[in-house]
């Protein structure tokens, strides 16, 4: 059963078009895994996937109801059951971590300050970020700024996760705790996940299922082993990094 | 702009109410700007009556009516409005910058994506602050525009404190107290509407603050200055 599907999806930002006619479903449970070159629309169809960016042509399908026919207070409930890391992580700048994590919480209104507290804690402490509590998300590194931006994501116990490049500019050693942390939270939650990320080997690891984005199109979809194996040139030269082939042309 | 105003607006009645971040707001817009204001305003009010006396004397030979005129001058509009156009600037400015470099640095969409209205959130409790803020400071403004004035006219126009309130009572009613605080209000309600909308709509880029922050005191002042004219006509009709 699809948690998500877009029908004929169409995405612009004056006059340019992002997206054109995408058609997509994801299964509930699922890791989905976006590839594809930089500025060709990665960003932006996770961002409608989770109902932030509004299309001008096509449906949008969340849990089943169409998106953008609901109202804000329609909307609440499911907004509530998905998180989101955000490529630039968005932290609360005018919050200390602790406050980033524990905002949403409070938002609830069911919780009391002190389970509230407990809990902001217990997710500071998976990411590792204890020692960090009370500073401010621009006085922590980068590394520390993205597992931050997963604590937020997870505070609300979602059922669908979305990472925008989870590793993007982190050292190695960094970017495989965070993809092993977020394969772990998924072992442990048997959440819906869609991430986007170009590094291939993290790719395979995550995904039950991979999507090209090239063009404003999903060039392909399949499992790691289909990508692999795709006949298309363009996914070849992408997931082995080729410098020439038929990709150059477009960027 | 018109939706976001009604939003705001009807946003205004609905919980969840944020006293916490109306009284920071209110902090904000009250507290940091009163000094800059006292300083504004009072001086205007000195230029005014000065310039009124000069122009009187040398028409009419006489100045005695210029506390009263000063007076209404300085209470229908000369408080309000520049309390409002120098507000317009500084809590203009700060809002459309703050709420802009959220928008670009996506931390809009992770509001909304928390379940939390950035409306509810952001533009209400900043909508109320300033309305309230900008009354408040409308009638110190008036306050410290007529004791400057007082001030001038004992130091330099020979008037003496109960010369001034005289002339001040055959020209001055309750009501411009009164419409000198709607006028506030209103004013007040302009500017965190139109740096929000200039705010939310940002675009990427420091460039991108920039332009909403210019384009937000820019177009406050200009509304300020419509609607001050839409009240003061209106009130023209009450008297
Ligand atoms: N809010 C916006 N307003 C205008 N144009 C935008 C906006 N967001 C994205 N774009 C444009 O849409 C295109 C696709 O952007 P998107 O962020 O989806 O790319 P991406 O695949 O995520 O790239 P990257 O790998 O660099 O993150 C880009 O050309 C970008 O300039
Ligand atoms: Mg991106």
């Amino acid at each position: 059963m699809s948690i998500m599907s877009l029908q004929n999806v169409k995405v612009c930002f004056e006059s340019q078009v992002i997206l054109k006619s995408i058609n997509l479903e994801i299964k509930r449970g699922e890791a989905f895994v976006i590839i594809g070159p930089s500025g060709q629309g990665k960003t932006t169809l996770l961002k409608t996937l989770s109902g932030l960016v509004t299309p001008q042509n096509g449906k949008v399908f969340i849990e089943q109801k169409e998106w953008l026919t609901l109202s804000f207070k329609e909307q609440l409930p499911v907004l509530r059951k998905m998180g989101i890391l955000f490529q630039k992580n968005a932290l609360f700048d005018s919050f200390t971590c602790i406050e980033n994590i524990a905002f949403p919480l409070q938002e609830l209104g069911t919780l009391t300050e002190r389970e509230i507290e407990k809990k902001a804690e217990y997710f500071l402490d998976a990411v590792g970020m204890a020692h960090a509590r009370d500073l401010f998300p621009d006085e922590i590194s980068g590394g520390m700024q993205k597992r931050l931006g997963i604590a937020r994501a997870l505070a609300l116990d979602p059922e669908i996760i979305f990472y925008d490049d989870p590793t993007a500019g982190l050292d190695p050693i960094t970017a495989k705790k965070i993809i092993d942390l977020i394969i772990f939270l998924k072992n442990q939650q048997d959440s819906t996940i869609v991430a986007v990320t170009n590094d291939m080997n993290r790719a395979y690891q995550l995904a039950d299922r991979i999507g090209m984005v090239i063009d404003g199109g999903l060039l392909m979809t399949g499992t790691p082993e289909e990508t692999r194996n795709h006949p298309d040139l363009r996914v070849q030269q992408f997931i082995h990094g080729n410098l020439t082939g038929p990709l150059n042309a477009m960027t | 702009m018109i939706s976001l105003f009604t939003e705001t607006f009807l946003g205004v009645f609905r919980p969840p109410f944020r006293k916490k971040e109306f009284f920071q707001q209110l902090h904000f817009v009250a507290n940091t700007s009163l000094a800059i204001i006292v300083f504004c305003v009072s001086f205007a009010a000195i230029v005014t009556i000065l310039e009124s006396s000069f122009h009187m004397k040398l028409v009419i030979q006489n100045d005695s009516m210029v506390p009263g005129f000063a007076a209404v001058l300085i209470l229908r509009e000369l408080a309000a409005i520049v309390t409002a156009l120098l507000l317009a600037s500084r809590i203009g400015a700060g809002y459309a910058a703050e709420i802009g470099s959220m928008q670009i640095t996506e931390q809009i969409d992770a509001l909304k994506m928390l379940g939390i209205d950035p409306i509810n959130y952001l533009v209400v409790p900043r909508f109320l602050a300033s309305i309230a803020g900008t009354m408040m400071l409308t009638v110190i403004a008036n306050v410290f525009c007529l004791l400057s004035a007082i001030l001038v006219s004992q130091l330099y126009l020979g008037f003496t404190f109960g010369m001034f309130i005289s002339s001040m009572h055959r020209f001055v009613h309750f009501q411009d107290i009164i419409f000198s605080m709607i006028k506030g209000a209103c004013f007040g309600a302009v500017i965190p509407i139109v740096a929000s909308y200039f705010g939310f709509n940002c675009k990427q880029g420091a460039e991108g603050v920039g332009h909403a922050t210019t384009n937000t005191v820019v177009l406050a002042s200009i509304g300020i200055i419509v609607v001050d004219f839409i009240l003061s006509y209106t009130f023209s009709h009450i008297y």
